[in-house]
């Protein structure tokens, strides 16, 4: 028999109360986020994205959401704004004071002018920076109703209809399908997002809330020394993964063709989760 | 038996059998023939000794069960990597059929389970491998108990989750001496400590990677950890805090020589890379240094294999593009040649400097005669 000596037993009781100390304070620090609501965001289909069920994914039994966002890049003129339903432009302009809240190096002191931060994002769902964009979107069909060919050949024509044919799509996407949900501003501080938010007018039906994320410079940003360029990056927000509680998929389906509504709450440390979800027959 | 380490252990037994092979020869070559009684009474001293020491920790007696015993010790480690995915892919599996209170109670219950299980097979396995197999079951429960509350709960993810990785590690690895966990526990240290100063110099902690000067100082701090606390009762523990720290410490050194943008110096590239190509040299000869003086042939094994690397890339750097492939291959074997010449001398230097003292205890011991 090879029992343990008296070292060792001191060693597997504090093994014992690593195990319950840190699960305690995890269950704690839950338990104290969620105990006061301080944002509700109504998401559907549009805004919480299923994953592809391949490679691993396939493996899991659990089912999970990603949270679609976009930013209206308000100094682009790209009349169409890239990433339209994806996220590959994430470049946000903010105020001279958001943006210095960053401190990020300048540019001929540092080699590393994008490194990544952590701060905090402003988001909006169907609010103003959304109608923005469809407004956008369905100023770029209008004018393209208005074009002629520009040589009166066939090809041109068809050239012409494409692009109709593609702006009634993204119109059609635009108010359909893709997210309702904006990242409108962000700063280092929570504060300076929440000053902010006092004094902002929005439409009725926005929710905004203030969510941390991870953003670095725009990759623009020291290319001419002489403008003063104050955009950042957003490359994710903290939590983008949402677990969706058992108790919530009993006898439903729930696969990348349904319809549904989920109430998402962010708490007192602005950690979200699913509360509440529902499953339509068609449009919720 | 006192309390005696593995280490001092098995050489002990090594010790006995090169006396008991060597004396053999001497009475084969009619040069020693100790009387009946005292060579009866030696075998048995030693045959007692030897069968504490195996009882005690487990050594090997002769060569083929040394052979025998690397090879658990592969096949042990493969058990527990492939027993790890298997937990990892099972609570995968069926994860998704349980109710949250259920699966906080499983992910709970994972790592202490498993630590009782370790603890109930230590009592029966004499060789440790088994319950080594359990403790490490415990500890990649222990990882998925927390990554997975994480999961669940939604949780912002946090560098201090390497902190309690290791913190378990260290506990399971001390508690039944297995040499794999403390270096997980190293590692996700490491990860822990260059997460926290990434943070505090104002960068995002998931990317502590893209500045190896995070890894630096706590590379330093490890190495020297088991200079200040002890490790003797603890088999292979020193080698593996040293070991590690050094590989960590020079590959930060050799990225940061051959890529100076990575730097938190405010110097142009090339200042950098020169610092940290210098520093690399100093470091890596300092190292092979070290390793003779304390005799510790892996570390000096280590700053030879790093004095090369550097040696290499730099000539690599200057080389490479103006000299013809054969030149360049010519410079390399012959700086090769050069280096074993080098080694040859501080080999001969260590062999005079041992027959000298060798010398001196036997003419101490006439004298005393």
């Amino acid at each position: 028999m090879n029992a343990l000596n008296s070292s060792s037993k001191k060693l597997v009781w504090l093994a014992i109360a690593c195990v319950l100390v840190v699960n305690a304070a995890i269950l704690g620090k839950v338990f104290f986020n969620r105990a006061e609501v301080v944002a509700t965001l109504q998401l559907s289909e549009r805004e919480l994205q299923l994953p592809y069920n391949y490679g691993f994914q396939k493996e899991d039994s659990s089912k999970r959401v990603s949270l679609r966002w976009m930013v209206l890049d308000s100094s682009s003129d790209v009349f169409e704004p890239a990433g339209f339903g994806w996220s590959y432009d994430r470049r946000l302009a903010l105020s001279d004071s958001h943006f210095s809240s960053f401190q990020f190096p300048a540019c001929e002191q540092n080699h590393h002018p994008y490194d990544k931060k952590e701060g905090w994002v402003l988001l909006e769902l169907n609010g103003q920076s959304y109608a923005d964009f469809v407004a956008r979107i369905k100023r770029n069909y209008e004018h393209l109703q208005t074009l002629q060919p520009e040589t009166n050949t066939e090809l041109s024509e068809k050239a012409l209809q494409e692009k109709r044919a593609g702006a009634k799509e993204s119109l059609n996407a635009a108010n359909n399908t893709v997210s309702r949900l904006f990242v409108i501003d962000a700063a280092a501080e929570r504060e300076l997002l929440e000053a902010s938010l006092r004094t902002r007018a929005t439409t009725t039906n926005a929710t905004l809330v203030i969510v941390p994320a991870e953003l670095q410079a725009d990759y623009n940003r020291c290319d001419d020394p002489k403008k003063k360029i104050t955009a950042v990056r957003i490359n994710n927000l903290a939590v983008e993964s949402l677990y969706i509680s058992n108790d919530f998929l009993q006898g439903i389906t729930l696969d990348s063709e349904s319809h549904f509504t989920a109430n998402v709450h962010y708490g007192r440390l602005n950690e979200p989760w699913i509360a509440d979800l529902k499953v339509c027959e068609k449009d919720c | 038996m006192n309390k005696i380490s593995k280490t001092r252990a098995q050489a002990r037994a090594d010790q006995i059998r090169a006396f008991r092979a060597e004396q053999a020869l001497l009475a084969e070559q009619g040069l020693l023939q100790l009387p009946a009684a005292s060579a009866t009474g030696i075998r048995a001293y030693h045959d007692n000794l030897l069968h504490e020491l195996q009882q005690a920790q487990d050594i090997d007696l002769n060569e083929h069960s040394a052979h025998l015993s690397l090879g658990m010790q592969i096949v042990s480690f493969l058990g527990a990597a492939a027993l790890a995915a298997s937990l990892f892919f099972l609570f995968y599996q069926y994860w998704g059929y349980f109710s949250t209170v259920a699966q906080v109670a499983i992910l709970i219950a994972a790592p202490l389970l498993g630590l009782a299980a370790a603890i109930v097979v230590k009592r029966f396995d004499a060789s440790g491998y088994y319950a080594k197999l359990a403790a490490l079951v415990s500890f990649v429960s222990w990882t998925l108990n927390i990554a997975m509350l994480g999961s669940i709960f939604n949780l912002t993810p946090s560098p201090n989750a390497f902190a309690v990785f290791a913190l378990y590690g260290f506990l399971l690895a001390y508690m039944l001496q297995v040499r794999l966990l403390l270096a997980a526990a190293i590692i996700c240290s490491f990860i822990f400590i260059g997460a926290k100063c990434g943070t505090w110099l104002g960068s995002y902690w998931i990317y502590v990677g893209e500045r190896p000067e995070h890894f630096i100082l706590p590379a330093l701090l490890f190495f020297a950890l088991p200079l200040w606390f002890k490790q003797e009762n603890f088999h292979g523990f020193t080698g593996i805090y040293q070991i590690l720290s050094v590989v960590v410490f020079f590959i930060a050194l050799l990225i940061l020589a051959n890529w100076g943008s990575g730097s938190y110096l405010p110097w142009p590239p090339s200042v950098i890379e020169g610092i940290y190509q210098t520093l690399g040299f100093v470091c890596s000869a300092l190292l092979v240094l070290y390793g003779l003086r304390t005799q510790k042939a892996n570390l000096m094994l280590a700053g030879n294999i790093f004095f090369a690397l550097f040696l290499f890339t730099k000539f690599f750097d200057w080389w490479w593009d103006w000299l013809p492939k054969y030149l360049f291959f010519l410079v390399i074997g012959l700086t090769a040649i050069l280096a074993l010449m080098v080694f040859n001398r501080l080999r001969k230097t260590q062999q005079t400097i041992a027959q000298q003292i060798a010398q001196q205890k036997t003419q101490e011991a006439g004298g005393q005669a």
